[in-house]
């Protein structure tokens, strides 16, 4: 791709510096004069009708200035959409989970805040709680919402094609069960907010959101206040992975203090907070019919979910949604039949994290297929390759293909995992003793929206000031997360305007300053913000053009930016510093300022979460992973050493970047399939706190990384580039999955891979070995 | 328990603040004294966010009382570069992709200084010992491990 | 997850620390390295109204050769321990014991005292206060039931201390001191089977030194640790063995396990145990059979009793297979 001058390159993002020195500011660094700190109260119990909360004695601390209860925000609920709107800034009437909010504080430093909440009385009247989906679904279980009647908060039912008359044509049919579990986001910043109000109406809010725009109207409908007056201001973000998307308590009790206080508030939630009480990954149950042909063809899936979604919605019905499309992809399924169930227990909110939904389910389908090409005896690499979705492809349920490098990923990744050397099938390595360490490969592939398309505000948009030095501002809403999205988008600016990555600036997201934008979920960035950054520096591209005609005598089309100059093509003596058509075109006749602009969204018709049928988004990412394992036979306990990517995204436009997505994405997958889970007893977390939830350390991940780009120039996505951050994610957890079978000759059905779950299911196969044996005449 | 005068020297200036024996060296260092480039994560030893130098050696300072560590050298990742001249180390981490949300970054840092200033040429086992402590839930340290050998290279 | 106030003393001689340990009984604590103490403050399942900081106390970090025997003064820290040219040279297993615990800044800070010394761990104790409040006291925090084995009558939280079960092999001894004198102990007198109290520490008694006897010619040993992380994590079982080659029959072999039990502990080889000769696969297959059968261990975070004995079993095999092959 030499043909870009910055895009595709190796740089180093440009919030490096600062984050290695520790200037770079997060929530928790600011304060302001006169701050107080808040505290919030949480419920001991899962499931409890709240018969009185008596704050007197908290308020009469010393030190405390204000003390709010869930009636502070009258019957305000938030949510999704307006029938999802399930969730308090504080609990009204009823706790259901433990750890849910009831009350909050703030005073003069946080040791007086914790004092405070322990004289706070409140009584409850302790209900019996539901904290396993599928006896929520029951007749008779505790139900958690009045207006949501068999605690189901999604129901999602559909079929495309004769599912029934596939299953007949079929030679081979499997049904199986997958269990995923629950697992958090991990991102190391606890949830914090730094709120002002000042009277009579106006809110500024410092806060760690990956999509501080959920948050900007949350606060405008909470507290009654214009969207101008809501000022939400990005500090850098301590990750987020989809568990820093909208407002949440922390948001709106900051904002509440500081107004019944008139002083600035700082609520930072300790760790031990965000990991028992704050959102996490949907656990699923699912459960997969699969039919296919002899040789190995896919005729069939019939799936059906049980999400546990906890105590409120959330984004729950995109989860449940997403788990559909992609049980179409990224293999050719011709007919198809779903039906999900997101049901409320008494536990922590499940919702969006990196992958949102389509983990469970590809873990599920992935590894069944492996099991269905053991049975049949087909070679895993071919009967992905035989299955594989490729451009033009339509799914049955009528998601559009427009670029697939799937099967280019397959060859890469099979070719850099060596596979030809290390793989034998497990029929083979079977009838060999199993030594001390056995080690197996596996394989897996992905798919992933590049860029969701939403309903409702769908677009992203981004400002680009040229400033008269040649130097410009790319305002946008698009957060950087630790992505490195703010990277990636001045990039596009410098290439456009064929100046250089450090002369284009990134201001942080705000609110009354940076265009609205949905938000950094579902791969949107690179993609969508990128297209919208696209065409505000053509904007201000073309604002530029004609002086620079005039200037070189030349025709616009003839001219072209690049290096910080501009030239005229085929007249090399004409030359311009970008720098002075800049600062020319500001003086040019009576003045201007050069102000590029771009909105652009995905294009697909909005996706429906009724049927599914229809688009996810413009443009899928595809991929393949090759995992190498290595299992302990006599401990059960299962290390990754080595684990390859092969990812069809388009374009690179930041090949270290998408090396760090990558790289980042096996962490998280290889966490959530082998040490990750909330250990949880009648809805109480018994594993608060980083060491006993497990977050791997160095130790723990591959210790070699291989990353492959695929680029097949996505007609839709800027410069021809999808998703690189979520889909990795996707195909991690089958390909260790189906690597463990590889070694050791069984199915690990349900997450995580314990050392004791695999020693199990290793003493259970020779059990059943010998059973077959001895039963043999 | 009143408040102590204490004298703390942080990366070479003295300061004297006064605090009770409760306090963290992290809570001082943030709160009093403006260090805030040392990051808060867990505040109970699990995630090394916090670490700081002590005479030469990492260590967590939310476990670190501030009334015991007077008469020490305290080096705290703002002895290092600026943004504007980041050092050898902390130009590794940028330049090899290390740093992506950037939580982790100062108590990694940190770990890998106290890690090259006693051992400059340490081998592949040495550097993962060293950032055990730390965790990352952003790059899966792979390149965090590359960076710390790159600066190794660089600095001799 | 803010420390609760107290007071701080910070005494010169272990003479000056007993005399405080004496004057504030059960209301003080003593602190070496923190990072145990700290985070159970922090967590606030421990509340002491002083703290006794050993920190500054003269010598207690000392490391030193005395005739055949290595002294290790309690303050030394892990680091120390495992970076001392003596102790790698005499005492091999110790060092990699010392190196297992935790991660560097742990092992920077945390002392050999704190390390034997360290509070047995359970879920259902170190939580913070808000955790605690969601259901009634375990015994440990003052409560009357053990939730990891309901009905119990005694509290069972686990013993994890990394370098405890690398001493008791070794046959070392520590050194206690009070204001009223001193006792000498091998360390599988100090320890007892129980989560609320798990050494015999006396009120106002400090751990002053650990006494390493010389390893004679000949002993070799070795420290395996199984847990989930490869670092950070107390192990899920600790096992060490030391074998001495010119001793009696009886301190042949000695090998002892930590993450099992309320305190480490020694597998005892049966009387008939065959001595005088090298270790055969049979020896080495029965000594790890009849580890796996003395161990008890109950259900405790997320790993059942069966797969407990299962790692005592193997890690003594791979202990002692690693041993006869060196
Ligand atoms: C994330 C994390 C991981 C850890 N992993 C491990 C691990 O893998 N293995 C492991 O063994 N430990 C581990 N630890 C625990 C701890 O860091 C070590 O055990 C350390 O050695 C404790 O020593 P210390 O000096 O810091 O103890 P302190 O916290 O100072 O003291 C521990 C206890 O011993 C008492 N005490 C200390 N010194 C004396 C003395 N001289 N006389 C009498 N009583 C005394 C104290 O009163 C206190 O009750 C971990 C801790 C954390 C936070
Ligand atoms: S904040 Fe100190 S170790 Fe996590
Ligand atoms: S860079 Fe985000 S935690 Fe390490």
């Amino acid at each position: 791709m030499s043909e870009y001058a910055v895009l595709g390159k190796r740089l180093p993002r440009v919030d490096g510096p600062v984050k290695a020195a520790g200037t770079a500011r997060f929530t928790d660094d600011l304060s302001l004069p006169g701050m107080l700190y808040g505290k919030i109260l949480r419920s001991p119990h899962a499931h409890a009708r709240i018969v009185r909360i008596d704050t007197t004695r908290a308020e009469n601390h010393p030190g405390v200035r204000a003390v709010i209860v869930g009636e502070d925000f009258g019957d305000y609920r938030y949510g999704l959409r307006a029938d999802t709107r399930d969730e308090y800034p504080l609990a009204r009437g009823k706790v259901r989970y433990l750890g849910e909010e009831v009350a909050a504080v703030a005073a003069v430093d946080e040791e007086t805040a914790l004092e405070a909440l322990n004289l706070i009385q409140v009584e409850y009247e302790v209900l019996s709680a539901v904290t396993d989906p599928e006896e929520a679904l029951r007749e008779g279980a505790p139900q958690l919402h009045d207006d949501k009647p068999g605690n189901i908060s999604v129901h999602m039912k559909t079929s495309f094609g004769d599912v029934d008359d596939a299953f007949r044509q079929a030679d081979y049919i499997r049904e199986d069960r997958f269990y995923s579990q629950s697992v958090l986001h991990g991102f190391l910043e606890p949830n914090a907010a730094l709120a002002l109000w000042e009277a009579p109406n106006r809110i500024t809010i410092w806060a760690s959101k990956q999509s501080p725009y959920f948050l900007y109207r949350n606060l405008s409908n909470c507290f009654n206040v214009p969207l101008s007056n809501v000022r939400l201001i990005q500090p850098y973000i301590g990750g987020g992975f989809g568990g820093k998307n909208g407002g949440y308590p922390v948001d709106f009790c900051a904002v509440m203090l500081s107004k019944k206080t008139g002083r600035p508030v700082k609520i930072v939630l300790t760790m031990e907070e965000v990991l028992s009480s704050h959102r996490r990954r949907h656990p699923m149950i699912v459960r997969l019919k699969t039919g296919v042909k002899k040789d190995g063809t896919i005729l069939a899936h019939d799936c059906r979910i049980i999400a546990d979604g906890g105590a409120g919605t959330g984004v729950g019905p995109s989860t449940i949604a997403n788990a559909f499309y992609f049980l179409n992809l990224p293999y050719v399924v011709p007919n198809v039949r779903y039906e999900a169930f997101r049901v409320y227990t008494n536990r922590p909110i499940s919702v969006a994290q990196r992958g949102n939904g389509i983990q469970q389910i590809r873990y599920a389908a992935d590894v069944q297929l492996e099991m269905i090409a053991h049975d049949l005896g087909l070679d895993p690499v071919q009967i992905r390759q035989k299955n594989a979705v490729y451009t033009g492809y339509r799914t049955a349920s009528g998601m559009n293909i427009h670029s697939c490098g799937l099967q280019e990923t397959i060859t890469e990744a099979v070719k850099a995992a060596e596979w030809e050397t290390h793989y034998r099938p497990w029929q083979e390595k079977e009838k060999e003793p199993l030594g001390r360490i056995a080690t197996g490969v596996g394989i897996a592939c992905n798919s992933f929206q590049s860029g969701a398309r939403l309903t409702g505000h769908n677009c992203c948009t981004a400002v680009i000031k040229v400033h008269e030095d040649g130097t410009a501002s790319l305002l946008t809403g698009s957060t950087d997360s630790g992505q490195g999205s703010e990277t990636v988008l001045a990039m596009i600016v410098a290439e456009v305007l064929g100046t250089r990555l450090e002369d284009v600036f990134v201001p942080q997201t705000d609110s009354t300053v940076t265009p609205v934008d949905p938000g950094s979920f579902g791969s949107r960035v690179s993609s969508t913000a990128g297209n919208a950054v696209l065409i505000a520096a053509q904007d201000a591209r073309s604002q530029l053009l004609p002086v620079a005609a005039e200037l070189l005598k030349a025709a616009p089309e003839d001219i072209e930016f690049r290096d910080r100059k501009v030239l005229v093509r085929g007249a090399p003596d004409r030359v311009l510093r970008f720098r002075d058509l800049t600062r020319q075109t500001v003086a040019w006749g009576s003045g201007t300022s050069i102000i590029g602009q771009g909105s652009w969204g995905q294009t697909v018709p909005p996706m429906n979460f009724e049927t599914g049928e229809g688009d996810a988004s413009g443009a899928y990412s595809f991929g393949t992973q090759a995992a190498w394992v290595e299992v302990d036979t006599q401990t059960g306990k299962v290390t990754v050493p080595r684990m390859v990517v092969a990812h069809d995204l388009g374009f690179a436009l930041n090949p270290l970047a998408v090396e760090g997505q990558h790289e980042g994405s096996i962490a998280g997958g290889v966490g959530h399939t082998i040490y990750e889970h909330c250990v949880e007893e009648n809805g109480q977390n018994l594993t608060p706190n980083l060491t006993a939830y497990g977050l791997p350390t160095v130790y723990d991940l591959p210790e070699e990384m291989v990353s492959l780009s695929i680029e097949t120039i996505d007609p839709v996505g800027a410069f021809g580039a999808k998703e690189s951050g979520e889909g990795t994610q996707v195909s991690t957890i089958p390909a260790i999955v189906n690597a463990i079978h590889n070694a050791i000759g069984v199915w690990i059905t349900d997450l995580p891979v314990t050392p004791e779950k695999v020693l199990k299911a290793l003493r259970d196969r020779k059990a059943q070995d010998r059973a077959t044996e001895g039963g043999q005449p | 328990m009143l408040d102590q005068l204490i004298h703390l020297k942080v990366n070479g200036t003295l300061h004297t603040v006064a605090v009770p024996p409760h306090r963290t060296l992290l809570e001082v260092l943030r709160e009093q004294l403006g260090y805030t480039g040392t990051k808060r994560a867990c505040r109970v030893g699990d995630c090394g966010a916090c670490t700081v130098i002590i005479d030469g050696k990492a260590v967590l300072s939310c476990l670190t009382l501030a009334v015991e560590v007077q008469e020490k050298e305290i080096l705290t990742i703002e002895a290092l570069g600026d943004g504007d001249r980041p050092d050898t180390l902390q130009q590794s981490f940028v330049d090899c992709g290390a740093v992506q949300c950037g939580f982790c970054t100062p108590g990694m840092v940190m770990s890998a200084k106290a890690l090259l200033d006693e051992n400059p040429h340490p081998d592949r086992e040495e550097v993962r010992r060293a950032i055990a402590g730390n965790l990352c839930r952003c790059t899966g340290y792979a390149k965090i491990v590359e960076a710390i050998e790159d600066a190794a290279t660089r600095l001799s | 997850m803010r420390l609760k106030k107290f007071e701080h003393f910070e005494p010169r001689t272990l003479s000056e620390a007993c005399q405080l340990l004496n004057e504030h009984g059960s209301k003080a604590s003593v602190i070496a390295g923190g990072t145990d103490l700290v985070v159970r403050m922090k967590y606030g399942v421990t509340t002491p109204e002083c703290l006794i900081n050993l920190k500054k106390v003269d010598g207690l970090s000392a490391i030193s050769s005395v005739g055949e025997n290595l002294h290790l003064g309690a303050l030394a820290t892990l680091t120390q321990v495992r970076c001392s040219e003596l102790v790698q040279e005499r005492y091999p297993i110790l060092a990699e014991a010392a190196l297992a615990v935790g991660a560097a800044q742990l092992q920077n800070m945390g002392t050999i005292g704190g390390n034997i010394c360290l509070e047995p761990r359970c879920w259902y104790f170190q939580q913070g206060n808000s955790w605690r409040q969601a259901r009634p006291n375990c015994f440990k925090n003052g409560g009357a039931v053990c939730y990891m084995a309901k009905g119990s009558k005694r509290c069972y939280a686990l013993y994890c201390g990394d370098t405890a079960a690398a001493l008791l092999a070794l046959g070392a001894k520590v050194r206690l001191v009070s204001l009223g004198g001193e006792r000498t102990v091998p360390v599988e007198e100090f320890f007892v089977d129980d989560g609320m109290r798990h050494t015999n520490l006396r009120p106002g008694e400090l751990l002053a030194e650990v006494i390493l006897p010389g390893p004679g010619t000949g002993q070799r040993g070795t420290y395996l640790k199984y847990r989930k992380r490869g670092a950070l994590d107390f192990p899920i079982v600790g096992v060490a063995a030391v074998i001495n080659k010119g001793a009696t029959a009886a301190s042949r072999l000695r090998i002892a396990v930590t993450g099992v039990g309320s305190s480490p502990s020694l597998v005892v080889p049966p009387a008939d145990f065959p001595a005088g000769t090298g270790l055969t696969h049979e020896m080495i297959d029965r000594m790890a059979e009849i580890a796996r059968k003395q161990v008890k261990p109950v259900s405790h975070m997320e790993v059942s009793p069966g797969y407990r004995k299962e790692l005592v079993g193997v890690l003594v095999r791979d202990a002692l297979e690693k041993l006869a092959g060196a």
